[in-house]
């Protein structure tokens, strides 16, 4: 192992320790870990920014003919009176054309793209393949989407009916929240694993390449 | 004040959680979409003893957020909230109209179920998707 | 002016963006579209470079005043110059530069920023332990069924666990595949996403109208 090598798995495990320290109470270590994480995030997005957006995005189709692209030029141009209190209203022109562009491609992405999909997908036949087991999946599913989407009815008081419909929508809520809850803590026990392994691997196993 | 942390997730938890820790904030409210960060901001929120309201329109982050916060907005209650503080017509008949719709969609949903099982929904099926 | 102009803006932004989705790409609205994409891209890119400066400023005035912790902002300013000034510079002057394997925007970002985020990830395992444990304790009904369908489906998960829930009778890794995660579970995820797309939808037309403009802020 080269002298290099050693130095960046040293340098892996000084951050991935300092940045577990904080779990058991902030410290410098932390705090140096952090630092230097929120600055290496900033400085990314200099080299993504620069690269992916103003070189291939602006400036290159720019000189090749689609000068109009001036236009969201001079629009990032002005994001930056927000720095100024006295101009700031300046960057609101920029930030409704983002606004206005989300917004209008979210409207039907929500309807298009998850509504209408989502409630089509729940519309499965009562009776099918598996029997007594489609009739139970179909019913849970139905009743579960329906339910949910009563609990969330603001119009009117939960009372009756509704009241009742809404009481199992609570009941389903939890028993969604249980197992996504469940099914996740192992996921995450894994990345803990991978983290571990190179403590262990790597830079344990790199005590003995020193001196 | 309004500052810029960081845009990436994880630099912006760190930051956000050290911070957590010295200052040790009366409240923290987290609104809108989280990822990951979720449970480390409102865990870290909570060792540092403070109050937490958190609401997003992810189910999947929500389970955290209901274990480590006060209080937790589920999923369009984020959105309903503004209409329900500021009583203004124009939201309160937002709120109206979604939920209209959403009496609507319990409808055609039922309707299909019936019809798919009946063999009869393919027609029905197939508008949803050319829509 | 300083309402209307980006109220204007919005609307016409928001209003092609939404109607153009009933035409075809090569038309004049569905052309204007795929532009107002591109544009959105570059300006909302543009943000991040705000923040950038934002967070330059920030610190270089807290090293300046030296405020409590100043030493730390020193880092924060050297890591994103340290990053951020050698990706913009040419290539041709040095292999250091520029992103490409081999510059030091590449070094760091292996040996430092990407090991922090998965650091910053992997803590979750010890994160959803202590809020498993809050959770666990059963406050009321609600709560329990939260606490068995969790604790059932963690058993699920693991080797041991599955093999401890078939000593009882039926087949309950079955059941909680095919009945709570991929129904009860699925149930309410979709009952969700379809009440918060409703929500964000209703939002995203009070934008492109000019009602909501709180994103302006106040003056």
């Amino acid at each position: 192992m080269s002298g290099v090598e050693l130095f960046q798995i040293w340098l892996v495990a000084f951050a991935t320790l300092a940045l577990f320290s904080f779990m058991y109470k902030d410290n410098p270590f932390y705090r140096v870990a952090e630092h230097v994480f929120t600055g290496l995030s900033a400085g990314y997005y200099i080299g993504l920014t620069w690269d992916t957006i103003i070189v291939t995005q602006l400036w290159n189709p720019m000189m090749s003919g689609r000068w109009w692209l001036f236009i969201p030029g001079i629009l990032s141009l002005l994001m930056f009176t927000r720095l100024s209190p006295r101009f700031s209203w300046v960057s609101r022109t920029s930030l409704a054309f983002v606004m206005g562009v989300t917004a209008g491609g979210a409207l039907v992405f929500q309807l298009h793209g998850l509504v209408l999909p989502q409630i089509q997908s729940t519309m499965m036949p009562l009776w099918g393949s598996e029997g007594v087991g489609t009739l139970l999946l179909t019913i849970i599913m139905v009743i579960g989407v329906i339910s949910t989407l009563i609990y969330f009815y603001y119009s009117k008081e939960h009372k009756g009916v509704l009241g009742m419909t809404a009481r199992v929508g609570i009941w389903f809520i939890m028993i969604s929240f249980g197992a996504h809850f469940g099914y996740t803590v192992m996921g995450r026990v894994s990345l803990l694993i991978g983290r571990v392994q190179f403590l262990i691997e790597d830079w344990i196993g790199s005590f003995g390449q020193i001196g | 004040m309004v500052r810029y942390v960081a845009g990436e997730q994880f630099a912006f938890t760190a930051t956000v959680n050290g911070y957590m820790m010295r200052e040790r904030p009366a409240t923290n409210i987290y609104m809108g979409g989280f990822f990951a960060e979720s449970l480390l901001l409102a865990e870290t929120g909570n060792a540092a003893g403070s109050i937490q309201i958190a609401g997003t329109p992810r189910p999947e982050q929500l389970p955290f957020f209901i274990a480590a916060c006060d209080y937790t907005l589920l999923g369009e209650e984020l959105y309903a909230a503004s209409a329900y503080l500021s009583h203004q017509p124009v939201m309160l008949g937002g709120l109206k109209g979604q939920d209209f719709v959403k009496m609507l969609l319990v409808i055609c949903l039922v309707l299909g179920v019936l019809l798919v099982t009946f063999g009869i929904g393919e027609t029905y099926l197939g508008w949803f998707e050319s829509v | 002016m300083r309402t209307t102009v980006p109220i204007a803006v919005a609307f016409i932004a928001g209003m092609v963006v939404a109607v153009s989705y009933f035409f075809a790409d090569e038309s004049a609205i569905g052309w204007l579209r795929l532009e107002f994409l591109v544009w959105l891209i570059i300006v909302g890119g543009m943000t991040l470079a705000l923040g950038v400066v934002s967070i330059v400023r920030v610190n270089w005035d807290a090293v300046k005043k030296r405020k409590e912790g100043w030493p730390y902002k020193v880092l924060t300013l050297v890591s994103v110059f340290a990053m951020g000034v050698p990706a913009v510079l040419p290539e041709s002057w040095s292999p250091l530069f520029g992103r490409n394997q081999g510059s030091i925007y590449e070094w760091l970002f292996t040996y430092l920023d990407a090991p922090m985020m998965a650091t910053m990830f992997a803590t979750l395992a010890f994160y959803i332990a202590s809020a498993a444990y809050r959770a666990f304790r059963a406050r009321n009904a609600e709560a329990t069924v939260l606490l068995i369908t969790a604790t059932a489906v963690m058993l699920w998960r693991v080797p041991m666990g599955e093999a401890f829930l078939n000593l009882f009778p039926g087949d309950i890794p079955y059941f909680l595949n095919t009945y709570i995660m991929a129904g009860a579970n699925m149930a309410v995820q979709r009952g969700i996403i379809i009440g918060a797309a409703l929500g964000a939808a209703s939002m995203s037309l009070r934008i492109i109208l000019g009602i909501e403009r709180t994103y302006m802020g106040r003056g």
